[in-house]
């Protein structure tokens, strides 16, 4: 369907093969942008929830002992509500008289609100936490790997906490890392409800821009284009994290 | 004589460990000797492995001071303690091959290439592992993987060699062969050790001192010999030995006339009194004809067990275990049970030792 064409004004489709609308995302700078801004996006997102996440699952396995279970639930919970309602709440705690902005205010640590709405910042937000259980699952599963004791065998051995992380648990949750960041990466670039609410119409990124041309503007070819492009990359990602765990296997 | 002041190479000073509200060490106070093997003994969940991470610099204790060498190292971080640890379930790195684990505690000093590279080979031979540097752990067989932990403990020049239960996971045959190459690798590298199991007999076997634990404190510090021999309490008694010293509550006065049972002079006293004999097997003899202050006894049955036979018979209503000697035939059940002239006596309520008084 993204090879036929629609023309302006009309909603006719017209089934003759063309590559106008892929010329269309590669000439107009709007779509050039709103597809790196997407891109930049979900690398922050990916970037942020494996930073969060690392220290998190190793907690989880070594540390939690019998909250285990309470804590994975509560790290999941974003996940099974859906992504309306978490980013509605989130909304609550980011807007300018919202939570986060009244209790910096309310402690004299700010004088002005913070924008953390209407922007990439409330986006990137709203994505890391959307899809921080995308990274902490495939983590745990990964530590849980762990033999018991090799933190410590290394520290004893002369490993400082940074050597311990860098040389004995990084490489050892590598498959979990690069599973949880291929999963947090495709949802963050397909992520369409967070983008939308968090960014308040104002931030453009390739799900609502398709989003757009299906349901507002009603150009159909162009939004399969668009989503032809979005499964590209996704096909690229999952290419390229199966490459990854064959190396890691390897090394 | 005055004996000349204890060199002591690690002093434990009165430390202290509780989670939460459970405490798992009493103001453990130890000094161990350079080059000595130490072993710590004592029943499983007695604080043994816990006072082995915080020697470590795993864990840290609630109170007291640890020195090593004269240094207060309380507060040092482990990785500075210059201090070899293995683990009871050898906590090898998968990802890095036999070579690269041992080599591990000697990059993280920064020694040139060549040194590093010399020395996992020596360390590697210590363990009679010359060949496999190339492997992944996951390649090797359990008792492989013990040396090569073993190794890498000791690659590093260790001030003090550290080992929780290293026998526990090898079977019984490997068993008695890694704990006498153990004993020999300690002699020919002469670090000082320290090596913790619940095995009494593997604790004797190998130890120069056998410490004794029990309920997170020290019960008795001494020789193999010693702690066999002269047992400080009940508990040493019953809990060393295989099969351990039988504890024997003494009856009163009135009960052992009744049976016919004259003690001996040094037990005749505690008769009636809060008092256990400890009596190990091999210290009783049975015959099937009265000698003086012999205690009249019913076997039950005896166990055969190759080298050894033991019988299992039963006095004033508790069982005792008697080691036979080789050439012994007994032919009724009706018997006759020689103690020792002066048995060990213990409170049967504090199991403390009452008699003999102990020297000094
Ligand atoms: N992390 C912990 N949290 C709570 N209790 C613990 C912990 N580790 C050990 N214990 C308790 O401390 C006691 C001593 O444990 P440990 O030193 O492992 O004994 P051992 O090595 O002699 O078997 C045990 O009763 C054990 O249950
Ligand atoms: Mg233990």
């Amino acid at each position: 369907m993204s090879i036929w064409s629609q023309p302006t004004g009309s909603l006719i489709v017209d089934p003759t093969p063309t590559i106008k609308n892929y010329a269309r995302i590669a000439g107009d700078g709007y779509y050039i942008r709103g597809l790196l801004r997407t891109l930049w996006l979900s690398l922050a997102t990916t970037a942020l929830a494996a930073l969060l996440a690392l220290p998190l699952s190793w907690w989880i396995v070594r540390r939690a002992g019998r909250f285990r279970g309470l804590i994975l639930t509560l790290v999941l919970i974003p996940m099974v509500c859906g992504a309306l309602l978490p980013t509605l709440g989130l909304m609550n705690l980011l807007g300018p008289l919202g939570v986060i902005n009244g209790t910096l205010k309310s402690l004299g640590l700010i004088d002005r609100s913070w924008k953390l709405l209407g922007n990439q910042t409330g986006i990137l937000i709203g994505l890391v936490h959307a899809f921080l259980p995308l990274m902490v699952l495939p983590l745990v599963s990964a530590l849980d790997r762990l033999p018991r004791d090799v933190e410590g065998a290394a520290m004893s051995l002369g490993a400082k906490r940074l050597q311990v992380w860098r040389r004995i648990i990084l490489p050892l949750s590598a498959p979990g890392l690069i599973a949880g960041s291929a999963l947090v990466f495709c949802a963050a670039l397909t992520s369409f409800v967070t983008p939308l609410l968090l960014g308040q119409g104002k931030v453009a990124t390739f799900a609502t821009m398709a989003y757009q041309q299906a349901s507002l503007v009603l150009d159909w070819p162009f939004a399969s284009a668009l989503a032809m492009v979005m499964l590209a990359i996704l096909a690229l990602i999952g290419t390229a994290a199966w490459g990854a765990q064959k190396w890691a296997a390897e090394t | 004589m005055v004996p000349p002041p204890m060199t002591s190479y690690l002093k434990i000073d009165a430390i202290g460990k509780s989670y939460g509200t459970t405490r798992v060490l009493h103001d453990v106070r130890l000094d161990v000797a350079p080059g000595d093997f130490t072993v710590l003994l004592g029943p499983s969940g007695c604080g043994k492995s816990t006072l082995l991470r915080i020697i470590a610099g795993l864990l840290d204790s609630d109170s007291g001071k640890l020195v090593l060498q004269g240094d207060d190292i309380t507060a040092l971080p482990a990785w500075d303690r210059d201090i070899g640890l293995v683990f009871q379930n050898y906590a090898l790195f998968p990802h890095m091959t036999v070579a690269e684990n041992v080599a591990f505690g000697l990059d993280m000093r920064n020694l040139p290439k060549a040194e590093i590279k010399a020395r996992v080979a020596e360390a590697l031979d210590a363990v009679r592992l010359g060949d496999l540097g190339d492997r992944k752990p996951a390649a090797l067989s359990g008792g492989q993987q013990q040396r090569v932990a073993i190794a890498r403990a000791i690659a590093i020049k260790p001030r003090l060699l550290l080992l929780d239960e290293p026998l526990s996971n090898l079977d019984a045959v490997l068993r008695a062969s890694v704990r006498t190459e153990l004993r020999d690798l300690h002699d020919r590298t002469g670090i000082t050790t320290i090596m913790v199991t619940h095995d009494q007999a593997e604790a004797l076997s190998i130890a120069d001192r056998v410490v004794l634990m029990n309920e997170g404190r020290i019960v008795q510090n001494d020789t193999p010999e010693g702690i066999y021999r002269e047992p400080a309490s009940a508990f040493a008694a019953s809990f060393l030995g295989s099969p351990p010293a039988n504890l024997f509550p003494l009856p009163t006065a009135s009960a052992a006339q009744t049976t016919g049972w004259t003690p001996p002079p040094a037990v005749a006293g505690h008769l009636g009194t809060d008092a256990l004999l400890a009596l190990r097997p091999e210290a009783l003899k049975l015959t099937e004809e009265p000698t003086p202050h012999a205690l009249p006894a019913h076997l039950k049955r005896i166990e055969f067990q190759g080298a050894d036979r033991l019988a299992h018979v039963e006095a004033l209503g508790h069982p005792l275990i008697v080691r036979l000697s080789d050439d012994q035939t007994l032919t009724r059940p009706d018997v006759w049970l020689t103690l020792p002239d002066t048995p060990r006596v213990f409170s049967k309520t504090t199991g403390a030792l009452i008699a003999p008084a102990t020297k000094g």
